[in-house]
This record gives structure tokens, C-alpha cells and sequence, in this order.
């Protein structure tokens, strides 16, 4: 599909369908819902103004989430972003902050050992437990080889395993 | 959640609150429709842009200070004006003395370069203080200082640079070292407008970059002054390449320079005559990031360096001896030998990167015990090898290569400091001359 014929209704379609894994992601990645949720609209900007480049080589859901990494990875060296903060956003209105989010999130061992993983090895974790990518398309992603995301997904587990022991286990 | 596969429904019900609201989806939809508004004025405005190299923007008519000796442009700013030591100040007694060489400030931060062969130790302001005119204390902010010899020697000397943060900012104040008391008096310096000749400014690192012509005797003088507005990038020019080109595309290379940017040329200044500076190069001196390599590790392995994704493309762990002479005092030979290892990085930008800069050099440090240093005759030595000049080389390829020797030969894993990355412009600075 051409970026000509990306209709707003199929720009709504796709938002509907990936809109809130990546949303989740990008808080995930950045841990401040605020910046979560800019990231989350410059990414789909971005997927709405590069769509045309988009080759179909690979699935929606990967081209919009390697948009995504490159995103909240811009976000977090950007100092300036994460210094901003607006106010008036819904998270807030609801009364729910990022700390009792991460509070509850964090009661498990292994989602802590997870976020506290080096960027990279915490970066394959989400992308394969939580978005459920394959390793084919991670390494399309990352641009690595397969082999490559395979030894990194191998090596963020093994980090998981030394660091919590026994607890997790892989299903073959 | 005690496994991996329950990951994701641990995560989304505990984010139920997360989702995609219409509001965000209409937002979104707000700023598609903003950017269709400014793609109807963006090709009037593409017009009057075509004109200029996207990178390079030449003044309007923008005004600077410029202090004679420092290599710096100040931008002029009516609030807070920039005041500079014209000429040094020295004060001496029979056998020693302290010179301040310059001094200028921005804003109420003031910056000193001064030498001296009085008694001074690295931590400079146990022995330097410095005072404005109400003996308000100024704060030492940094010091760079750089000591020959020590004091029982002849020819000790010091030279240092200090950044000092006054109250406001001051055209004068005191240095005082025990007798010594020595009024700087700073002058306000002169304005210089450039228009569309000797000045550019180069978008992509930041930076502006204006040119100050003389003639000395026969040749012409061309004094290179650069102000980065990047915090702790330093700017630096390929001397030795900069070259003048006039309107038939003839070039004229400097028959010398001081290496402090200023070029003397066999030519004179004519219509159409252009300075070309083949690339800029920036460090960026604040910024450090550590990352621990296994032996066993696989490449490529990404790491951020300030606003930069580096990559380590591959990495070789290469076993050898460290082997060295040394005299007891019966003058008998001993040799010493000890198994090493030294690994090869080679480096280069992430692909994502900025295609404008180029990554030119980069420093790094390994973790101090993870290095064989050898105690020998109550000396420290760390083995050197002869036949490598330096252990990181500049480089023309996509790929920098750097040697990490000295390692001891039980390490697995090294832990690496990589900072100070040099990067380059890509294109030609090209800078109108004013004839």
C-alpha cells in the first residue's frame, strides 16, 4: 500500500490494532507515561508519513516497532525530552502515577530483573516476551543477523537466569 | 509472574490503565492535519532556502566580539557584554613570577589562561585566589593545569586553565597568590559585524566559524575563530588543508601556519575568493560511557556515547608476551617476561546516525586493575610497544580501529571507558572572503 491510498481509516485500523502494545512498549521503554505517550504519537506520525517506504518485506507490526525503538531510544538520549513534562494528560487525571504503575509492576523479581537488564538485552526481553516477535523478525529490527538476535536473546536469558536462579524456565 | 511466557499477560494487567484513548488517536490526527497546512507554505519557503547549502547558513548581519590571541568569536549580546584581557599582565620578584596570558568572560563565567614558576600544586585554588572589585570570591569552576619539573628544579613551570563563576560579570578583579596581587583590568571588546563575508554558521555541529584578515608584509593572514554553543565541544580545523580558492577555481594552499588557526597565504584578497575548509572537526569532551566486553562475546555490540549510537563491529583478543630489560643496582641485566593480551576494537557509527558527521577518533580506557603494571627497582612501569605508534588510528573508512594493549592474560572481560569521541563534517565549509 502506497501512501497515497493509506486512508485515515486504514491509519485508524492500524492504530486500533498495534496502537496499544506499542503504547505499552514505549512505557515500558521509558518509564514516564508522559514521554510514553509522545513517543507513541511521533511513532505513528512517523509511520504515517514514511508509509510509502514501508516495503512489506516485513510485517506492520515490525516496521512500526523497530519506528518505535528508534524512537524511545531517541527519547532517552535526548536529555531535553526527558526533562519535559506536561501536565493535564489522562493518565494523571485518572489518578494513577508511573510510580504505583512500576510499584505493582515491580512486586515481580523477574519483571525487575528484567528492566534492570543492560539496554540491549532489555530491549530483545520486550521484544520477544512481551510483543512476542519471532527472532527472524527481531533481527529485521535491529538490523542484525538472525544468528545475532538469537545469541542475544540466548545471552539476556542466561543474565536472567544467573541473576534470579531456578525461577524461570523456557518452555522448548 | 515466575516465567518468561507469562510475561505479557503480567504486563498488560498491570497496565490496563495504558491504552489508546480517542483523544490520543486525535491528536495525532491534529498534527497530520498541521503538517498538511505547513506543506502548502513550505514550497514558498523552499525557494528562498534553495539558495544556501542546508548545513550553512551565512549572517544576515550578525555582530561578534573577537579576542585577539584566544581563537574565539563571542556572539554580541547587549545584556551581557563581553569583556577580555587585551595583552597579559605579569607580576614578578627577583626569581619568580605568575603571567596572566588571557582572560575573558561570558556572562559572569570568566576564563583565565595564566603560567608561572611560583609553587603550585594541581589543586589550584589552595593557592590562587581570585576576587572581584568588592572581594566577593569567585568560584573555581574548572581547572586544566599542566606542571614541568618539580619545585627543587630550575626550570619548573606551570601553565593552567581555570574557569572562575563570579557574582555578575566583571570587567575586572584580582588575582592573589600569597604576596602577589595582581589587577586584571579587562576591556570591552570591539564589535565586529560580518555580513555575508568571513562568517558562517555551521548548523549540524552548532557552531559558528568566522574569519579575520591581515596582511603581514607580503602575505596574508588568516585568523580561523570558531564558537561552539554546544557545551564542552571544542572545535578544530585541518590546517594543513584549508586552502584559498578564487573565481577561476585555482587553489592556494598556506605557505605556513602556527597551529594556533592562523595561515599565511601567498595571495591577496580579491573579488570572489573563498576560504574552503575541507572539514570541521568537533570533540565532544563531556561525554563517557562504560561497556563491559566478554572474550566471548558477540558482535555487534551497540552502545550510546552522548547524543551517538557507536557500534563495536568486531572485537579480536590477541595473546602475547611482554618482554623487557632492567638493571639492578650491581648493574646485573635481568629479564622479565609476562603473558598479555591486547584486543582490537573496531568501531563505527550506529547506521541510524547522522550522515552530515562522521566519527573520526575516539579515546578509550580500560579498568586500571585489569592491566599488567609491573613494579621493578621500586619503579612502576607498564610495558610499551615500540613498534605501535599510537593505539587508535583516524580514519578515512567507516571503521575505526583501536588496540587496547597491556591487558592481563586472566581476563575474561574488560571494563572500558569510551569518551572525547572527534567527529568531522562530511562536506566542505566554504567562507566568501571580504576583498
Amino acid at each position: 500500500m502506497s501512501k497515497e491510498t493509506l486512508t485515515e481509516e486504514y491509519f485508524n485500523k492500524l492504530i486500533d490494532k498495534h496502537g496499544t502494545e506499542i503504547l505499552r512498549l514505549c512505557y515500558l521503554y521509558l518509564k514516564d507515561y508522559q514521554l510514553a505517550e509522545d513517543a507513541f504519537q511521533d511513532t505513528f506520525l512517523k509511520v504515517y508519513n514514511n508509509f510509502h517506504k514501508f516495503n512489506k518485506l516485513s510485517t506492520e507490526k515490525t516496521w512500526i516497532t523497530r519506528i518505535c525503538i528508534n524512537t524511545c531510544k531517541n527519547y532517552l538520549r535526548n536529555p531535553w525530552k526527558r526533562k519535559v513534562r506536561l501536565e493535564n494528560r489522562e493518565l494523571i487525571q485518572n489518578g494513577i502515577s508511573d510510580r504505583e504503575i512500576f510499584d505493582e509492576l515491580e512486586r515481580s523479581e523477574l519483571f525487575n530483573s528484567i528492566m534492570n537488564l543492560k539496554h540491549t538485552y532489555k530491549e530483545i526481553i520486550l521484544m520477544y516476551y512481551y510483543q512476542q516477535l519471532s527472532v527472524k523478525e527481531i533481527s529485521q529490527i535491529l538490523d542484525i543477523s538472525e544468528p545475532n538476535a538469537f545469541t542475544r536473546l540466548s545471552r539476556a536469558r542466561q543474565f536472567l537466569k544467573n541473576k534470579i536462579g531456578g525461577i524461570i524456565y523456557e518452555q522448548s | 509472574m515466575n516465567n518468561l511466557e507469562n510475561f505479557k499477560s503480567y504486563v498488560d494487567n498491570n497496565m490496563n490503565d495504558i491504552i489508546v484513548t480517542d483523544k490520543i488517536k486525535k491528536n495525532i490526527q491534529s498534527k497530520i492535519n498541521l503538517k498538511w497546512a505547513v506543506a502548502i507554505i513550505l514550497p514558498i519557503l523552499t525557494i528562498s532556502t534553495l539558495i544556501f547549502n542546508e548545513q550553512i547558513s551565512y549572517a544576515a548581519q550578525k555582530i561578534f566580539s573577537y579576542l585577539p590571541g584566544t581563537n574565539k568569536i563571542f556572539q554580541f549580546n547587549e545584556e551581557n557584554k563581553v569583556y577580555g584581557l587585551l595583552g597579559s599582565v605579569e607580576m614578578s620578584d627577583n626569581e619568580n613570577y605568575i603571567k596572566v596570558n588571557t582572560a575573558y568572560n561570558e556572562d559572569n563565567i570568566v576564563t583565565l589562561a595564566m603560567e608561572g614558576n611560583v609553587k603550585i600544586e594541581t589543586e589550584i585554588e589552595k593557592y590562587i585566589t581570585v576576587v572581584d572589585e568588592k572581594k566577593n570570591k569567585a568560584n573555581l569552576i574548572s581547572s586544566d593545569i599542566m606542571i614541568s619539573n618539580n619545585t627543587d628544579n630550575n626550570d619548573y613551570q606551570w601553565s593552567a586553565r581555570c574557569t572562575y563563576e563570579f557574582l555578575k560579570a566583571p570587567s575586572k578583579f584580582n588575582m592573589i597568590y600569597d604576596k602577589f596581587n595582581i589587577p586584571v583590568i579587562m576591556a570591552e571588546l570591539p564589535e565586529i559585524p560580518f555580513d555575508n563575508y568571513n562568517y558562517v554558521s555551521v548548523q549540524n555541529i552548532n557552531a559558528d566559524i568566522a574569519v579575520i584578515t591581515n596582511y603581514v608584509e607580503d602575505k596574508l593572514e588568516v585568523n580561523l575563530l570558531s564558537q561552539s554553543y554546544d557545551k564542552g565541544k571544542s572545535i578544530s580545523f585541518p590546517l594543513n588543508d584549508v586552502y584559498l580558492l578564487d573565481s577561476n577555481g585555482d587553489k592556494f594552499y598556506s605557505e605556513s601556519n602556527n597551529n594556533e588557526n592562523i595561515l599565511y597565504f601567498d595571495k591577496k584578497l580579491e573579488n570572489g575568493i573563498k576560504l574552503v575548509i575541507p572539514h570541521v572537526s568537533i570533540t565532544d569532551n563531556d561525554v563517557y560511557s562504560g561497556i563491559t566486553i566478554g572474550k566471548y562475546d558477540s558482535s555487534p555490540l551497540d552502545f550510546s556515547l552522548g547524543c551517538n549510537e557507536l557500534v563495536i563491529n568486531a572485537t579480536e583478543w590477541i595473546e602475547y608476551n611482554e618482554k623487557f630489560n632492567y638493571r639492578t643496582p650491581g648493574n646485573k641485566n635481568h629479564i622479565f617476561e609476562q603473558q598479555a593480551q591486547k584486543i582490537k576494537l573496531t568501531i563505527s557509527e550506529s547506521i541510524d546516525s547522522s550522515d552530515k558527521l562522521k566519527l573520526k577518533n575516539i579515546s578509550v580506557d580500560v579498568d586500571k586493575d585489569q592491566l599488567n603494571e609491573y613494579t621493578k627497582e621500586g619503579v612502576k612501569v607498564i610495558w610499551d610497544d615500540p613498534y605501535a605508534d599510537i593505539n587508535t588510528q583516524d580514519s578515512q573508512e567507516e571503521n575505526i580501529e583501536i588496540v587496547l594493549s597491556n591487558i592481563k592474560d586472566t581476563q575474561e572481560e574488560v571494563d572500558l571507558i569510551f569518551y572525547a569521541p572527534v567527529y568531522t563534517t562530511v562536506d566542505n565549509v566554504i567562507i566568501p572572503l571580504r576583498p
